[in-house]
């Protein structure tokens, strides 16, 4: 087999993901996804990768993942260009699995497990089809889209969170990730938080805990947004609510100052989406004192390398939990490294981006029910672009061929 | 702040063919003036990266505020510790920013950063040939040698095969160190995982030939590219050690800092590190683990002009001297002459004489001034360069523009 085209897609509406579809002579078509920098991530496959991975057999997916690595050698980031060779890994292991007939997650060496719980990341669809990279902006209480979404998680845990968290275990799921500090980020540039806003931002946490008690798990989100000592007064402020886990309290760009975060809590601290191969988290696992492993598939290098990192933070004794919030093919390749590493902790997902944005992009959604994910029994990813999505106006698709 | 301040209301990007890896950007501000920067590798993705994302936020602020605009851009692809796509755009465009600064306060560059630590700075000569990496399309193999012998600068293909001549031209033209990469060439046998004692034995050679030819008037420096694993670097390290080189330069791969320091204990011979590595956090990581000995890096990839001095500060701190990177552009070149005058860490800078006779002429108005073995300070405004007309309005010049 051979690949004879590789395609990106972008549109209009969805402006951070660019989809990758990796076409062979047989016909088998893989897909791939990333976020961030799409204008640039697809600069990179058409005219940085395209040339390599043009007439090679895609099966050999190791050797082409450490080649596309090697030639544009971006150490330890999630930049363009790895963003780009995550895309294209993950298409790789999705036509591996279409031609042999499993589901990634056999080919990855099987389950060890036939489902996850998932948590729930309180976004708003406004969120997904925001333009630009700020996380601030539009957890501002009354930012958002301009007509009211059906489903606005993130209003609900700024305004509500108490009845957020009940409706959430009506639907059987039991852990939430919120993120009410961001919103006071900007007036220092993240250099300090001040009791007043503290009070503020720790309220929905208590207002879960009064309505629900401890039937819910929080996650704390904090997004690398602050220094060190306002991220360990937020710990600190957080710590009577017995939260699951604070995430990316600083940005892990410098392990040694997540560590000390670390030293001064109880609480678990979840790091990093932001970091990218295993080069990066062989550091974080030495020096970060991390206590979770939170990747992105799409970011990290894929799926071969994710599947790295898990087993490195299995040996480290520590969790791992991917990361979505970002677009259907990486919560998709997500679940199947969740149900295949012996040490997934739990997976994300949003239930706003899964009944409102993805089921427009994706012929098929993975099966959640009552609060877990289940495993994914279709060769390769097990979903595809629709075609009226591939064929809508405003969706433009660049091909090399 | 001023109330109505001049802002960015036009950027340009240039490129050309003849020299594929490169992109030039030019900054214009709303009262007319204007700055270049550059930066190279994947110019198709930084293109597309400067003219969606960074124009989006660039156009129509304040040129004045340089730390908020690398901050800002900075957080566009949260993008720390590695030369990707972004921060090598971001590079080019602080730059230019500075360049810019430079005109409007009618100073020269190394007078913004501090003014003049010394009159003239040692250079060194990095042995590419004209065509070496910048100029050529596509991947290049480590060791290939790209030989079009129309010149008398074929450095790179004289490094592997007479040596002891080369040693001997430099000289005379008043250059006392070099910088040659020998063990490239048998990096596709193993990938970099092992090398024979043979191979071995040839990569050192053109050493040897040096010191027999001039003796020890010439300094040489050890270019290893990341290609090897750790104990094939102390393997090459040890191989050249007796012939006195005056650096070993990116051993390993800069994926494991662990890694680098385990290389620098292994050699009294100073470990340089590296162009590959980009902004603060990364090169703090390296300070605290004393992972080298000279600091290197590339203006046009750790962050720009910002960056370079925050870590050339950095290193002082640490008592390392600073030996910024060329073999890449002309405006990347005199970027870092400014930078190696003002230093007081300043040690020695980067020049490649094959580019400096041949094709950076073709692009920038003025080049840095060389004087038997020493680089002067340059004159005029900013960077004190210009993009060459010929080059920014040739029939084959590439020129996007994002303008408000």
């Amino acid at each position: 087999m051979k690949i004879t085209s590789i395609e990106t897609i972008r549109v209009g509406w969805y402006p951070r993901p660019v989809w990758v579809q990796v076409h062979t002579d047989e016909g088998l078509v893989g897909l791939g996804e990333t976020t961030v920098s799409p204008a640039a991530a697809e600069a990179v496959i058409h005219h940085d990768l395209a040339e390599y991975l043009m007439g090679k057999d895609p099966l050999d997916v190791t050797s082409h993942h450490a080649e596309m690595m090697r030639r544009l050698r971006t150490w330890r980031t999630r930049d363009a260009a790895t963003q780009a060779i995550s895309a294209v890994d993950i298409a790789l292991w999705d036509i591996a699995g279409q031609a042999k007939g499993e589901p990634i997650h056999r080919m990855l060496g099987g389950k060890a497990r036939d489902q996850i719980r998932i948590y729930n990341t309180c976004a708003s669809p406004a969120y997904a089809v925001r333009q630009g990279t700020s996380t601030t902006e539009i957890s501002r209480p009354g930012t958002g889209s301009g007509n009211e979404p059906i489903q606005d998680d993130l209003q609900a845990f700024l305004t509500d969170a108490g009845t957020l968290a009940e409706s959430l275990l009506a639907e059987g799921i039991t852990a939430m990730k919120i993120w009410p500090f961001d919103q006071f980020a900007p007036e220092s540039n993240g250099q300090m938080i001040t009791n007043v806003q503290l009070e503020a931002a720790v309220e929905p946490f208590r207002k879960i805990r009064e309505a629900v008690g401890n039937r819910m798990e929080i996650a704390a989100e904090l997004h690398s947004l602050w220094s060190v000592p306002a991220a360990i007064r937020i710990a600190k402020a957080l710590e009577p609510f017995t939260p699951i886990w604070i995430e990316d309290a600083v940005h892990p760009s410098n392990v040694d100052a997540l560590a000390q975060v670390t030293a001064v809590t109880n609480i678990p601290v979840a790091a990093s989406e932001l970091l990218a191969t295993r080069e990066a988290y062989r550091d974080l696992f030495d020096h970060g004192g991390v206590r979770v492993c939170m990747l992105d598939v799409t970011w990290v290098g894929g799926l071969t390398e994710a599947r790295a990192v898990a087993s490195m933070a299995q040996a480290a004794k520590l969790p791992v939990t991917p990361h979505d919030c970002t677009g259907p093919v990486n919560l998709m390749a997500g679940l199947h490294l969740s149900i295949h590493a012996p040490n997934t902790m739990v997976q994300e997902t949003v239930r706003s981006f899964n009944s409102e944005v993805y089921p427009r992009i994706v012929d098929r959604m993975p099966r959640i029910e009552n609060g877990f994910a289940f495993a994914p029994d279709e060769p390769g990813l097990g979903m595809a672009l629709k075609p009226e999505f591939l064929g809508a106006e405003d969706t433009v698709i660049q091909r090399t061929a | 702040m001023p109330k109505n301040p001049p802002v960015i209301s036009r950027i340009e990007t240039f490129r050309h063919p003849d020299y594929a890896r490169l992109i030039f950007v030019r900054l214009h501000t709303s009262d007319g003036l204007t700055g270049v920067g550059e930066t190279s590798f994947g110019p198709d993705a930084v293109e597309t990266f400067i003219h969606s994302e960074i124009a989006d936020y660039l156009l129509g602020k304040d040129p004045m505020q340089l730390d908020l605009h690398w901050q800002s851009m900075n957080r566009l692809g949260s993008m720390q510790r590695s030369r990707g796509v972004e921060v090598r755009s971001q590079s080019a465009v602080d730059m230019a920013l500075w360049d810019l600064y430079g005109k409007r306060v009618k100073q020269p560059l190394y007078q913004l950063l501090g003014g003049l630590s010394r009159d003239r700075v040692k250079v060194y000569n990095t042995c590419a040939g004209y065509s070496y990496g910048i100029t050529r399309a596509g991947h290049v193999s480590p060791g290939d040698v790209d030989f079009r012998p129309d010149g008398p600068y074929e450095d790179q293909h004289a490094f592997m095969t007479d040596a002891g001549a080369l040693a001997e031209s430099l000289l005379s033209e008043g250059f006392t160190a070099m910088k040659i990469w020998p063990f490239d060439q048998f990096v596709s046998k193993t990938d970099g995982q092992s090398i024979s004692l043979e191979d071995l034995e040839a990569g050192t050679e053109p050493f040897r030939k040096i010191r027999n030819a001039v003796g020890d008037r010439m300094e040489m420096m050890v270019e290893m590219h990341c290609l090897f694993n750790l104990p094939t670097a102390i393997r090459i390290a040890k191989s050249v050690e007796p012939l006195r080189p005056f650096w070993f330069e990116d051993p390993v791969p800069m994926d494991n800092i662990d890694a680098l320091v385990q290389f620098k204990n292994s050699t009294h011979i100073a470990t340089t590190a590296s162009e590959t590595v980009s902004t603060r956090w990364a090169f703090r990581e390296m300070f605290e683990k004393r992972a080298m000995t000279i600091c290197m890096f590339d203006i046009s990839w750790v962050g720009g002009i910002s960056e370079a001095k925050r870590i050339a500060s950095m290193a002082e701190a640490y008592h390392l001297p600073i030996a910024p990177h060329d073999c890449v552009g002309p405006v990347t070149l005199m970027n870092s002459v400014h930078l190696s005058l003002n230093a007081p860490n300043g040690m020695i800078q980067e020049v490649v004489r094959a580019y400096l006779a041949t094709w950076y002429p073709k692009i920038a108005t003025r080049l840095p001034k060389i004087e038997n073995g020493y680089v002067l300070p340059p004159e005029g405004e900013g960077v004190g360069m210009e993009l060459t007309d010929a080059f920014t309005q040739g029939s084959d010049t590439t020129v996007q523009v994002s303008e408000l």
